[in-house]
Parts: structure tokens; sequence; C-alpha cells
């Protein structure tokens, strides 16, 4: 039997949070708290199921707790299943809230903010001398692959631990290239972004929201791929708000996959069946080629500078 | 019209339509065929909804669920069913037992191991099919089809470069060859080019004694560098040095990939989409043989990005895309006499992927899978956990407390089969060959063939 005192902190509200928000649902968990800074877009609904056509323009977080409470479900304890939203900025929560939580489960597509929980959460481990723990479940998805990593802060491999192995960040193209040997449409749109927006809208930043600065990228980039004979054909919209956006393909069938074994795992722990020792914390699944999943136990990184432990 | 037409550009979407981050894994070409796909399940439980929800969103647009009497699934008040636009019907033995209801869907997702389904179904011809269990932590998921299932686009991550360096086209030959010689332009090069110059220097000097290897290659590149600047490494020939065994392929070689295909060229096939396959096949086998292949599959024609000046790999790049196209145009004049209008987009495509064509040989038919349930004294845990789920006799009912642990299991089985399912629709990416087992307490998940 679970504890019907459990609450679950999901973090992001997005692909992977509305499979997260519905399974915790379905577990029974009485009470779930979701953040999510974003607010609902068209491109969203083609896997985040909590959201309709009319949301469009609404808080994400707002949008997915009224769904789930609209179903008046019951959980743990006979116990009224409720979610509350925090449309806001995650790293500005206090310690003293997130204190409150058994777990906290991530569908996060940031590193940083991933990297601002995490530490939050060792510290409340060491700050409360290993009395207080609060694991942290975290899901990844990009196209038809993912992660999914279970950090017990302060016991076993934290989320800093693992950043060596993320693949290098976003592709960066040497200034050189981009400027004088573009050969890439890519290389055109790095250079109008990191050079000649600046020279002609000084003081302004670039939003690919406002239809006018899109406009300017998008016939400039033809221009500039013209001049230096570049094969313009890729340069439709889609093409360049994904190198703008660095845009990440996205399915519904992949946030149910990790979801699921975030859940999954955050099952085994409310349930005791999760052995800090030796269950294994790391899973990696691709789908690309068959069904593939690598499943290990990535241990602490000794000069870890997040999960070192305090002298 | 079309859903995929619609682009509110300029507006605040932005050249977006809901299908955006999916087009980006398998493009407009595979959203029609997701759209297009009519696809049935068979059973009513939590794992078919989420199976339907997960199918829904990514725009399947004509879904079938055939619920049993028998089942006592009551749909969890969570979703909104009615709004998916599902076929509902109810399990009707005398109608479902001939081939003809079951042939206009493209795919038949069974969930439920009902005995009397499970014994006029192994008795009916079927369309492809995907046949899955969940118990508690453990779940099957088995490709089931009589006929193979290719693949044309099946994404490979890390594909080496196809640049034929060792037998190159005529005119590729010529473009390497007339690039400007004096020192100082090496370092415009793309490594192609470097490694192609680095090439036939080494076996002038050799006189093909010794085969090439590594190390001749790129003694030849430190050469070509102290001919540039004795200080310092220009990129592009750092490059060609990373990139040496490119200069090594051989052409000729035909994938095993690509063999395990030509293999099935003739095998009698239904499908639509598996005769036209075949019909390239034909025309591939055909296309070997032309004295103008020289033994080598059609040549891609993309490139990798090359350090190099812009105007040099624009002009290596165009080459490669017309060696392509001449490639395509006489693979095209062999297919035409076989299939008549046969579509240009789609040998393009093939001859584009010629090198990364996949098959994969689903379970035969249903009693080939009940079949294989014989014990075997060797079996894997894996094999042993499928043999078990496959012999419940019952679909589980859990009581509420099990069904709240367990949920978890249950969403990623269906996004598993959701998975698979649109891999097998698009013909991108490449399906399981042929049977996975989930095992959601030990994290690990097994593929192995039946």
């Amino acid at each position: 039997m679970c504890d019907p005192e459990v609450s679950i902190l999901v973090l992001g509200a997005g692909g992977l949070g509305c499979e997260i928000l519905k399974n915790l649902a379905l577990q029974g968990i009485p009470t779930i708290h979701v953040v999510d800074m974003d607010t609902i877009e068209l491109t969203n609904l083609n896997r985040q199921f909590l959201f309709r056509e009319n949301d469009i323009g609404k808080p994400k977080a707002d949008v997915a707790a009224q769904y789930i409470n609209d179903r008046h479900l019951t959980g743990f304890g006979g116990r009224p299943i409720r979610v509350t939203p925090h449309f806001q900025d995650l790293t500005l929560f206090s310690d003293t809230f997130l204190e409150q939580f058994t777990l906290v489960i991530s569908g996060l597509d940031s590193i940083e903010a991933r990297r601002a929980i995490n530490s939050r959460l060792v510290r409340i481990t060491f700050e409360s001398k290993f009395q207080k723990c609060i694991p942290l479940v975290d899901g990844g998805s990009d196209g038809f692959k993912g992660h999914c990593k279970v950090i017990i802060p302060g016991f076993a491999a934290c989320y800093e631990c693992s950043l060596a192995t993320l693949p290098a960040e976003t592709e960066s193209y040497p200034l050189c290239t981009v400027a004088n040997n573009p050969r890439l449409p890519e290389h055109v749109i790095e250079y109008l972004l990191s050079v000649q927006w600046a020279e002609a809208h000084p003081g302004q930043d670039f939003d690919y929201a406002d239809g006018a600065s899109f406009q300017w990228l998008m016939s400039n980039s033809l221009e500039r791929a013209e001049r230096f004979n570049i094969d313009a054909s890729k340069l439709t919209p889609q093409f360049v708000l994904g190198v703008v956006k660095n845009i990440v393909p996205s399915v519904a069938s992949t946030n149910a996959i990790i979801a699921a074994q975030c859940c999954n795992e955050a099952s085994k722990l409310l349930y005791n069946e999760y052995d800090v020792e030796r269950s294994k914390n790391f899973l990696v699944y691709n789908g690309e080629d068959g069904c593939f999943a690598h499943s290990f136990v990535h241990e602490r990184l000794p000069t870890c500078l997040v999960c070192q432990e305090p002298s | 019209m079309s859903r995929l037409s619609i682009y509110n550009f300029p507006s605040k979407h932005l050249a977006m339509n809901r299908f955006d981050r999916q087009l980006r894994l398998w493009g407009t070409h595979g959203q029609q065929r997701v759209e297009a796909g009519r696809v049935c399940v068979v059973g009513s439980s939590a794992l078919s909804t989420e199976i339907l929800k997960n199918l829904m969103l990514p725009g399947v647009r004509d879904l079938t669920l055939i619920g049993l009497k028998s089942e006592s699934y009551i749909q969890d008040q969570f979703w909104d069913f009615a709004s998916w636009n599902i076929v509902q019907m109810d399990w009707d033995a005398n109608r479902m037992k001939c081939s003809k209801f079951w042939e206009c869907y493209a795919l038949v997702i069974i969930t439920t191991g009902n005995a009397e389904v499970r014994d006029i179904l192994r008795r009916v011809r079927m369309p492809p099919t995907l046949l899955c269990r969940v118990s508690k932590f453990h779940g099957f998921l088995t490709f089931v089809s009589s006929e193979p299932h290719f693949v044309i686009e099946a994404h490979r991550q890390h594909q080496t470069a196809d640049l034929r360096l060792d037998r190159p086209r005529d005119q590729l030959s010529s473009f390497y060859c007339n690039l400007p010689r004096d020192p100082l332009s090496f370092s415009e090069w793309p490594f192609a080019a470097v490694l192609y110059q680095a090439r036939k220097l080494a076996l002038q000097e050799k006189a093909s004694l010794k085969p090439l290897n590594r190390e001749v290659l790129r003694h030849h590149i430190s050469l070509m560098q102290d001919e540039l600047s004795k200080n310092g490494q220009s990129p592009n020939l750092s490059e060609a040095y990373r990139f040496a065994y490119l200069a090594l392929q051989n052409s000729q070689h035909i994938p095993e990939n690509v063999r395990e295909c030509l293999l099935l060229k003739d095998k009698p096939c239904t499908l639509p989409y598996n005769q036209n396959f075949q019909n390239l096949l034909r025309a591939l086998c055909k296309y070997m043989s032309l004295p103008h292949s020289d033994g080598q599959l059609p040549v891609s024609g993309a490139i990798p990005d090359m350090e190099s000046s812009s105007k040099i790999y624009n002009a290596l790049r165009r080459t490669y895309m017309e060696v392509a196209a001449t490639d395509a145009s006489i693979f095209g004049s062999l297919i035409l006499p076989i299939a008549p209008q046969f579509p240009l987009d789609q040998i393009n495509l093939f001859c584009k992927n010629s090198r990364h064509i996949r098959v994969v040989s689903p379970v035969k038919n249903i009693s080939t899978l009940y079949d294989f349930q014989g014990p075997k004294s060797n079996d894997t845990p894996p094999v042993l956990v499928f043999r078990s789920l496959l012999d419940m006799p019952n679909d589980e009912t859990l009581d509420k407390e099990h069904r709240w642990k367990y949920y978890p299991v249950i969403s990623a089985m269906a996004g598993f089969v959701a998975q698979e399912t649109t891999k097998i629709l698009t013909h991108q990416f490449v399906p399981i060959d042929n049977t996975m087992v989930y095992n959601g307490m030990s994290n690990e998940v097994s593929v192995f063939r039946i």
C-alpha cells in the first residue's frame, strides 16, 4: 500500500509532462503539483493531449491541471486527486516549497533547468544531514530516442555526475566559416542571427515570433544563399524556424514510453521496490532501428562538484 | 483541403502546423501514410485506450475498436474518448472469420488473449498485425505478417559518406582532376578532393604493389600540408587526415542489408507497397548488371559538409547531385518497362537510400506464434516471460491498488505499440524483428525472433 500522504512535483507540462501527469493521476497520486512557464502552441497538439485548439495561448500548467481536476478522480486513501499549477520559472521555488514533496519528476527540455533542480535537491539532502531525501526522476525525449534517470540525491549518481554522457551541445559553426565560406543553409542563418541582425537592428533582440523580424530573416537568408550559390530549396520557413529555435522532433509514442518509464520508477520508489544500491538508475532508449533499451547503474562521480559530500 | 497544406504563415503560428514536430521525423510523405493508414484495435482495455490515444495524436484518422462482450472494462473517465472519432463495434465471430472483413486495414493490433478471438484469427488471412499482452511488470509485442516488411528510409543515424573515391564515376574524377593544383589552393579543397589526390599519389608511388592503407594516405596528406605551410594545420587537411578511411572504401561492396532484400525480390507479395518495392529491387538487379553501374549501387548524391571554400564545395556538391541524377534516370529507364508510370519521387528516394534499404521478417502468422509455445529447455528469461504472457488464458483484471501500481507498464507498452505502428505505416525507420519483451521491474527490453 502506498502512503496517501505522498505528493509529487512535476517539472514541465509539455510532451513528457502531459504523459507524466496523466500517469500519476491514473496511479492514484492524490497530491500533484506542476510547474511550466510556457503557453500552449498549435505545434504542441500532436502529443500534448491535455490541451485543445482553443487552449492555444493559455499557460500549459493551468490547462493541464484543469483537465485533470475536472475528471474528479479518487486516489490513495480515497482522497481526491488534485493538481496544483505553477505558471512560473521553476528555479524560483524556495527550498521550503521543494521540501514538501515526496519526489520530483522532470520532463524538461532544458539542461540548465535540470541542473538547477538537481543541485537544489542534493543540497536539501546534505543540509538535512541525510534526514530528508527527495528523489528526482528525469526523462528526456528527442524523436524516437529518450532517456530516464533516477537520482537519489546524496546517495547515488546525481544529474551533474552524468553530464559528461550528454552529446555535445547544439552544433555551432566556426565564425570564419559562417562569415566567409558559408556552404550550408544553416551557415547562412547563423551569420544573419549572430552578426547581421545586430548590425541592422542595434539594441533589439531577435524575436522569431515577430512576423516582421522573421520575414527579415527569411528574405535575407534567401539573398545570402543566392550570393554564395547555396542551394536555397531547403530554406523554407519551417526549416529556418527549426534552426533558429533548435527544434528537436517529438512524437506521442516516444513521450509515452519515456514518461511511463519515469512513472514506473516512481511507482517502485513509492512501493519500496527500489534498491538504491543496485537498481539500474539510468536507461537510454532508441526506437529508430527495432526497439533498443539499455539500462545500467551509473556510479557517482567522486569529483562531482554538486554531490561530493561536504567535508 | 489536406491538413498538411495549411501554413499559418506569417501569422502568430508562424509557418507551423499541428504536425510540425513529427514532420521533422518522417516528412510530409510519411505523414500522408500515417493519416491514410486504417488501423483496427481488437480488445477493449486500458492498454487499447492508450494505444488509440497514441495513434490519434499523430494523425491516424481511421481508427476502429472491436470490443468483446465478455470484457468488463469501463472506459476510464480520464479520457474524452468520444471526441476521438473511433469507429466502435462488437466482436462478431461470424463476420470476422472472413479475411474480407480485415483486408481494408493497413494494420490490426490485437490486445486481447481471448480464446475465441485467437482461434478464429489464426485461421484467417490477416493484414500485418501487432499482437501484444501485458501483465503486471511485463509486456510483449510481436509483429506478425505473411509478407516481409521493407524499408527504404531507415534513417540511419551514422551514415558513412558516399564518396566513391576508389571507383569514381567519370564526372567525379574529372571534377577532382580539374581542381586548381597550386599548393596554396590546397587549403580550399574539400577533404574528399584531398583524399582523392592522396590516393592517386599513393597508388602512383607504390605501383599497386601493396594494398593502400590509412598510414600511406596520411603520409601523403602530411606532404600536402608541408607544401602548403610547414607550421600549423589547415582545417580541411585535418579533416582529410581524420576521414582517411573514406578513401579505402570498396564501392562495389553490396551491404548485407541490401542482399537480404534482393533475395526476396520474387517472393509472392500482395501488399501494394511490397509489389512496388519488389519492382524497385528487380530494376536494381538490372541496373547492377549494366556497364554504367560498374557493379556499384546508385550514388546517393548527398555529401557531408567539408571545410573548404564555398565555391569549390558547392561545385563538388552539385557534381555529386548530377551523378546521382544520372544514376536515378538510368535506374528509372529500367523500372518503367517493369512498372509503367512508376512515381519519379519514389525512384529518386530509392536511389538515394539504396545502400540503406532494409527488410524485417515478421512472424508468418498467428498460428506460428502459438505453435512456438512448446516447452524448450534453453529458453532465456525474456522468452519465458513471452510464453507465460501468451499462455495467459484471460486478460488480467487487477484490483484498484494493483491497477494503480502497474499503470505505467500499460502506458509504456501502448507507447511501444504506437511507435511500431507508425514505423510500419510510414515504412520509415525499422520495426522490431520480430518480438520484444518489456520488463518494467529490471528496465530491460529484449528483442528476439520467432
